[in-house]
């Protein structure tokens, strides 16, 4: 056997724990540590594991976590909401022109027994609620409510049902669709107005009046609905302003019973 | 609550959960063979004792993050040595190189035929084992206490060490052969 081998077989047997020397070693093996390092590791675990325990019962912990993560929570959602920057467009009033519209209380002046009679009626409120809900945002400063608002008053105004929906939809383009008390609602509701007032004139908005072509079409509008006199109150308004614009065939009857069309 | 018969892991996973007494149950089975291991490998005993507190303090430090993935012995030991290692490294002055209990420095390892009355008793033997282990290179003497004081295999002896197991019998092999030549030349 080699001296190797002999190293070999010297070494398994030493690791299986059964060898002279290990019996030799564990005569000598016996110093232990002071009790007093002892008693230092061991307290040392012990802090620990009590450290532990005092901060999960701790009366902070116990009484006053859930209220400081309540409070914690508050204040981070109330500076989030004041720092938030102001939208620089306001969603709703992209496509309906809200920019220019008119004001409701301009429109009362134009409309003024017949919108708040309109008002009452199943198809116009809808969308004069819409309106009273903008004049509120125009109102107020406030972004948030101010774009809250808005949308609300734009959903408003796609509930709008039945005919003042349908007659909306007819001038949609000439007014931008910006308003209730626009004429796109008047002719329906001053159909009714008319029975109820004396007085029944309906004029439309100014911004209706400013564009001729436009004014023309509310005329049309008197007549199909069976509104002469409206309409020929309108048509006498238009020619006193617009005195050379040329009228529409349909209107040149009424222009001439008026005498007001220059030979 | 077991314990006596909890295995390493068991109590250190207990200790991990706020069981203090399993952490002396713990430090019991393992101080001994602990300190034994520092107190070779380092010159003066009240540097074994800092080195061996030392050991203890990151065990307790590391509580919370223990996860039983290898046998807590080995898990122990890798602490003691790489501890012992950064000793070896801020001490170049070679201080700690040597066992013995006491604070004096130990008298290097003499040659068993300087003695002129050959001490024959075990108990002789035994102090003489003592001064052979400080004169082993301090790898081979790693080894060699990793495996009587823990009792562990060459494979994880290898792992704590960070080297292969071949490297790791090979030193084991030496140091024993010096001990056994040193010893019989005694005899």
């Amino acid at each position: 056997m080699s001296p190797d081998e002999r190293d070999d077989e010297l070494l398994e047997e030493y690791l299986e724990g059964d060898s002279a020397l290990s019996r030799l070693y564990r005569q000598v093996a016996d110093e232990q540590p002071d009790a007093s390092l002892d008693a230092r590791i061991r307290a040392r675990a012990h802090d620990d594991v009590a450290r532990d325990r005092r901060v999960a019962h701790s009366p902070f912990s116990r009484n006053w976590m859930v209220p400081t993560s309540l409070a914690a929570v508050f204040v981070l959602s109330v500076s989030v909401v004041v720092l938030m920057p102001e939208p620089t467009e306001v969603p709703g009033l992209e496509d309906s022109g809200g920019a220019d519209f008119i004001p409701e209380a301009a429109i009362r002046r134009d409309l003024p027994a017949a919108t708040t009679e309109a008002e009452q009626q199943p198809g116009a409120r809808a969308p004069a609620q819409a309106a009273k809900r903008r004049k509120q945002v125009s109102d107020n400063d406030d972004s948030a409510d101010f774009t809250s608002n808005v949308r609300e008053a734009a959903e408003e105004d796609q509930e709008a049902p039945g005919e003042a929906r349908k007659e909306q939809a007819g001038q949609i383009q000439i007014l931008g669709a910006d308003e209730a008390q626009s004429p796109l609602a008047a002719p329906a509701a001053l159909k009714s107005a008319g029975q109820a007032t004396a007085d029944p004139l309906p004029m439309p908005a100014t911004a209706v009046r400013d564009d001729p072509r436009a004014w023309l079409r509310f005329i049309e509008a008197l007549l199909d609905e069976h509104n002469p006199d409206g309409a020929k109150s309108n048509l006498r308004a238009f020619r006193s302003r617009y005195p050379d614009f040329p009228l529409p065939a349909s209107l040149v009857p009424l222009a001439a019973s008026l005498g007001t069309e220059r030979p | 609550m077991g314990g006596q018969q909890d295995s390493d892991e068991a109590l250190m996973l207990r200790y991990r959960n706020g069981d203090a007494n399993a952490f002396d149950l713990l430090y019991a089975r393992h101080k001994g063979g602990l300190f034994r291991y520092c107190l070779r490998h380092c010159r003066q005993r009240s540097i074994a004792e800092e080195t061996f507190q030392d050991v203890w303090m990151r065990v307790i430090g590391a509580r919370r993050r223990y996860e039983a993935r290898a046998k807590f012995t080995t898990w122990l030991y890798r602490i003691a040595h790489n501890r012992v290692i950064d000793g070896y490294r801020s001490d170049n002055s070679g201080r700690v190189q040597s066992l013995d209990g006491d604070e004096s420095e130990v008298e290097p390892a003499a040659s068993p035929l300087d003695d002129p009355q050959r001490r024959t008793s075990s108990q002789q033997q035994a102090a003489r084992l003592r001064a052979l282990l400080a004169a082993l290179p301090a790898e081979q003497r790693d080894v060699f206490l990793l495996h009587e004081e823990a009792g562990l295999p060459l494979e994880a002896i290898a792992e704590i060490s960070g080297v292969g197991r071949e490297t790791a019998k090979s030193r084991l092999r030496y140091a024993l052969s010096k001990l056994r030549a040193a010893l019989k030349d005694e005899q």
